[in-house]
């Protein structure tokens, strides 16, 4: 319930953020090319997910996922959901410039997801026990942020893209909590199979971390013991490839391997350093 | 004077031959009526993830007619024939190619009779947007 409303709020914001900028002069660019021309894409995304969760006790398991993908343009708003390879909830935004090798915009994310918050959406992704080892701690809502984001393109292959988001309120006020996320993504071709290898770095400050990893008084137990978290990066690497079956139906794979932080990774509430996943799935493209 | 007019009916025979033979080639093609000649292309399309992309693919060509004659494959990603046949009525071929666009196969008796053409049809996942689809497909 308190999901439902969190995201209530997001998109309430957002249409404000929408709202700002509908009058605005940047909205003039958005006709010149196609890529945010009204309209979008939608695709059905099911297969098997292989997760070694980075939190404690998590048993290592494979869960089906099924996700609703989607991207859409109305007058440079829009609405974009990648799912489970997405980094966060439903993402809201506004393009406000786009030429050749660079888009920019106001977007609304998620950037940490919450912890122990919303069991349902676990279920939904078919990870269903991930955070069960965490049980005990207070529950941590998730991390949503107005970010700036900009992508390069630097060729037809590979793009570039930055977020900067600098204030948060999961404490319950807003403050400067910066958060910086760089990714450097590849596409090539052998036949018609179309590989993909995405470079990440996160960069969340001391706030962020000991929100999420810290452990404080009321968490304290024999299982959990205070720790107090610092500012840290994750770096991940993932490596995949789609292979078109048909006009409509795709076959998909990847692996994605997650270094957390140095400065979390011997928190009561994380297994390792490491954090792995593997899926394989079919995607049917709607539209 | 008497040299020339010869000159001028061994023309008139050699153009008559000409015409004749054209025209019982012509009369052999027609007997080949759409039922007789088979010719099949497998795949007989093409996908690739994102329009404009090269499209890869192995088409198997398979042909029969019921004349004994020479016959050559032509595709319309080249002027030269693909593969030509001596004095037969049926033949096959693996061709490999990649095209970002329709691919049409004919094949012609000789010297130059279409016999029958079909169309390798090349399509795609995502069409245009391409900077949305590559920043999609990545992030």
């Amino acid at each position: 319930m308190n999901s439902v409303l969190k995201q209530i709020s997001v998109f309430t914001l957002s249409i404000l953020v929408i709202l700002l900028f509908t009058n605005s002069a940047f909205g003039q660019n958005n006709n010149k090319l196609s890529d945010t021309e009204n309209g979008g894409f939608l695709e059905i995304n099911t297969g098997i997910l292989a997760l070694n969760s980075r939190y404690i006790d998590a048993p290592e398991n494979a869960g089906v996922i099924a996700d609703l993908r989607f991207s859409y343009y109305w007058r440079g708003f829009f609405l974009e959901n990648r799912g489970h390879q997405g980094i966060g909830f439903p993402g809201v935004g506004y393009n406000f410039y786009n030429e050749d090798t660079w888009m920019l915009d106001i977007f609304i994310t998620e950037t940490h997801p919450s912890i122990l918050w919303d069991n349902e959406i676990d279920i939904e992704n078919g990870v269903l026990n991930e955070q069960d080892g965490l049980i005990g701690i207070r529950p941590r809502e998730s991390d949503d942020r107005i970010a700036l984001r900009a992508t390069r393109f630097i060729d037809d292959t590979t793009a570039l893209r930055f977020l900067i988001a600098p204030i948060s309120d999961t404490n319950g006020i807003a403050e400067v909590s910066p958060y910086l996320a760089v990714w450097y993504g590849k596409t090539w071709q052998y036949q018609n199979i179309n590989f993909h290898s995405i470079y990440s770095a996160q960069y969340y400050n001391t706030s962020t971390l000991q929100y999420y990893y810290g452990v404080t008084d009321e968490d304290v137990s024999e299982k959990f013991q205070p720790y107090k978290a610092h500012s840290g990066v994750s770096l991940s690497a993932e490596f995949g490839m789609t292979y078109p079956l048909s006009a409509d139906w795709l076959f998909e794979s990847s692996v994605k391997l997650t270094r957390l932080p140095d400065n979390i990774h011997n928190s009561p509430l994380v297994s390792g350093r490491l954090e792995s996943q593997a899926q394989i799935s079919l995607t049917y493209v709607i539209f | 004077m008497i040299t020339s007019f010869h000159s001028f009916g061994l023309i008139r025979r050699i153009l008559f031959v000409l015409s004749t033979l054209c025209c019982v080639n012509s009369y052999a093609a027609e007997q080949q009526t759409t039922e007789d000649i088979f010719f099949k292309l497998k795949p007989h399309k093409c996908v690739s993830l994102h329009e404009g992309q090269q499209c890869f693919t192995k088409v198997k060509i398979n042909w029969q007619t019921n004349i004994k004659s020479d016959y050559c494959l032509y595709s319309s990603q080249q002027r030269s024939a693909l593969y030509c046949w001596k004095n037969t009525q049926q033949g096959n071929i693996e061709h490999e190619l990649n095209t970002n666009a329709d691919v049409q196969f004919v094949l012609k008796q000789s010297p130059n009779i279409v016999i029958s053409e079909s169309i390798l049809k090349v399509s795609w996942v995502y069409k245009k947007k391409q900077k949305s689809r590559l920043s999609w497909r990545l992030f």
